[in-house]
């Protein structure tokens, strides 16, 4: 329900509606926003998310008093939603295209930061921090992964690579439904399940190979969108045995891959 | 008694390669290479305690278990360090890697720690560091190495034209990079690696001696230890 609306900021491209005073939202990838008395779902797309990681892609939100915020998206109105400790910042875009190259550049800063901390990380650890620094390793063995690591840094720097989210998984009571309207990954899972039975076989002294049999290990959907390709990814999972089918829908404009988007949030569950 | 084989060692990992160690009580020890005795000389923190073998062969076999216990866990910890933070430490974690971007680096830790667990790889204990005012006299005494070394001299030159040295740019002409010449044992070879690096070209020259007994090639360890300088 609406409390207060407190100001409003009009920019050329978007619209920022600023509310105060909302309970907390439930984790999870569907969720309502109460907006003016109407309720409408969104879903979270990046947590955490600092001032100076925002402004270069959406820049009325310099003038807005905030250090860090999670970012949902409503699809059916058009919205960012910006949830900051104190204040809900709703930003309305004039179309679906700018929604999406909005979400696309943001996506991208957080991932180029995220993933250049995580690397120059990885190569202190590969050079640095040895405790043992008298033994060595002969052979390139390590050398090489540093050489990786620069190779995928310039890679970073060069923008080339595509952004993906991950979703969340399909809700476990949707997996079997999922499945039926999707008969081609049957068979993907079938062999899963049998390759299973086989690990379990190899794994078991003679009295378990029966068990092995009897259990049906679990299948799990994880999905995945690529903004920059309009594509939504469901990955089939087999328990042990990981992916065992990638199903793939591609979409032609901004709308219809949002959109497509919004219907799929209903039954997908984040893990965040 | 010049090399030391590593450093704050803890008891349980000592314990694990070294049936002499079980019945010691300590935390941590420096353990060092004692030839003359046929010994590992380990300084702890409850005191000095010298463990010794009855020939060159015993020293050489614990010497080899211990660094690959030390180094193996070591480098394990590291890569396990790598892929956490490449794939769990992520601020945002529902961005992920698009495409091949880091699979492949991924890969490559995967096979770095499948090849250690199987014992592809081979222990290398680094010696040390010629000092500065032996480099030149070692570099003249051999010719594979001052042709190497003159060459590379040469690239340094270019790069320091293109400004990608730190030198005067008018001084170029004259400019002489710096030269490492470090000293290696590799104990299952029973051998020594002598490297000579050159800054910012690298690697130029490598030369391995083997030795055929345990007793030789220990010996020559004591004696290049003798006149290398180490840095920890």
């Amino acid at each position: 329900m609406i409390r207060f609306f407190i100001c409003r900021i009009m920019t050329s491209v978007i619209k920022i509606n600023v509310f105060r005073g909302f309970g907390g939202l439930n984790q999870g990838m569907g969720d309502f926003f109460y907006h003016r008395g109407t309720k409408s779902m969104a879903f979270k797309l990046f947590l955490n998310v600092k001032k100076c990681e925002v402004i270069p892609y959406l820049e009325s939100t310099e003038r807005l008093e905030f250090q860090t915020a999670d970012i949902w998206v409503d699809l059916e109105k058009k919205y960012l939603v910006l949830e900051t400790i104190n204040r809900r910042y709703l930003i309305d875009f004039p179309d679906y295209d700018k929604l999406l190259v909005t979400i696309i550049g943001i996506g991208k800063e957080l991932y180029f930061r995220d993933m250049l901390e995580s690397l120059n990380r990885a190569k202190d650890y590969l050079t640095t921090y040895r405790r043992y620094p008298q033994l060595l390793m002969a052979e390139k063995g390590v050398t090489n992964l540093v050489t990786m690591i620069e190779r995928v840094k310039e890679d970073l720097f060069n923008d080339n690579y595509t952004l993906m989210l991950n979703l969340g998984s399909i809700k476990i009571e949707d997996v079997d439904n999922f499945i039926k309207i999707h008969p081609e990954t049957k068979r993907a899972i079938e062999d899963g399940i049998e390759r299973f039975k086989i690990l379990c076989w190899e794994s078991e002294e003679d009295d378990g190979v029966e068990d092995c049999n009897r259990i049906i290990p679990s299948v799990y959907v994880d999905v995945y969108t690529i903004p920059e390709d309009k594509r939504i990814m469901f990955v089939i999972n087999v328990d042990q045995i990981r992916e065992v089918y990638e199903h793939v829908r591609r979409y032609d404009n901004a709308y219809d891959y949002l959109k497509a988007l919004e219907g799929y949030k209903d039954i997908v569950m984040s893990h965040w | 008694m010049a090399l030391k084989l590593a450093s704050d060692v803890k008891y349980h990992k000592l314990a694990s390669v070294l049936d002499q160690a079980k019945e010691l009580n300590f935390n941590e020890a420096d353990i060092w290479l004692d030839f003359d005795n046929r010994a590992l000389d380990l300084y702890t923190d409850n005191g000095f305690v010298a463990v010794k073998f009855d020939d060159y062969d015993e020293l050489l076999n614990a010497i080899v278990k211990l660094g690959r216990e030390l180094a193996f866990h070591d480098v394990i910890d590291t890569l396990n360090h790598v892929t956490d933070d490449l794939m769990f430490y992520k601020e945002h974690p529902q961005l992920e890697m698009g495409e091949e971007i880091i699979k492949n680096l991924l890969n490559e830790v995967e096979k770095a720690r499948d090849e250690l667990s199987k014992s592809k790889l081979k222990l290398m204990i680094k010696m040390g560091e010629l000092p500065p005012k032996e480099i030149d006299n070692f570099i003249n005494s051999n010719t594979e190495v001052k042709k190497a070394v003159e060459e590379a001299t040469e690239k340094y030159r270019r790069l320091c034209w293109e400004g990608k040295t730190d030198d005067d740019i008018d001084e170029c002409d004259e400019a002489l990079p710096v030269v490492d010449i470090s000293y290696y044992a590799i104990p299952e070879e029973k051998s020594i690696m002598i490297k000579v690096d050159v800054d910012k070209i690298g690697e130029v020259y490598r030369n391995v001696e083997k030795y055929d007994t345990a007793y030789d090639f220990l010996k020559a360890v004591d004696e290049y230890s003798n006149k290398v300088i180490n840095f920890w």
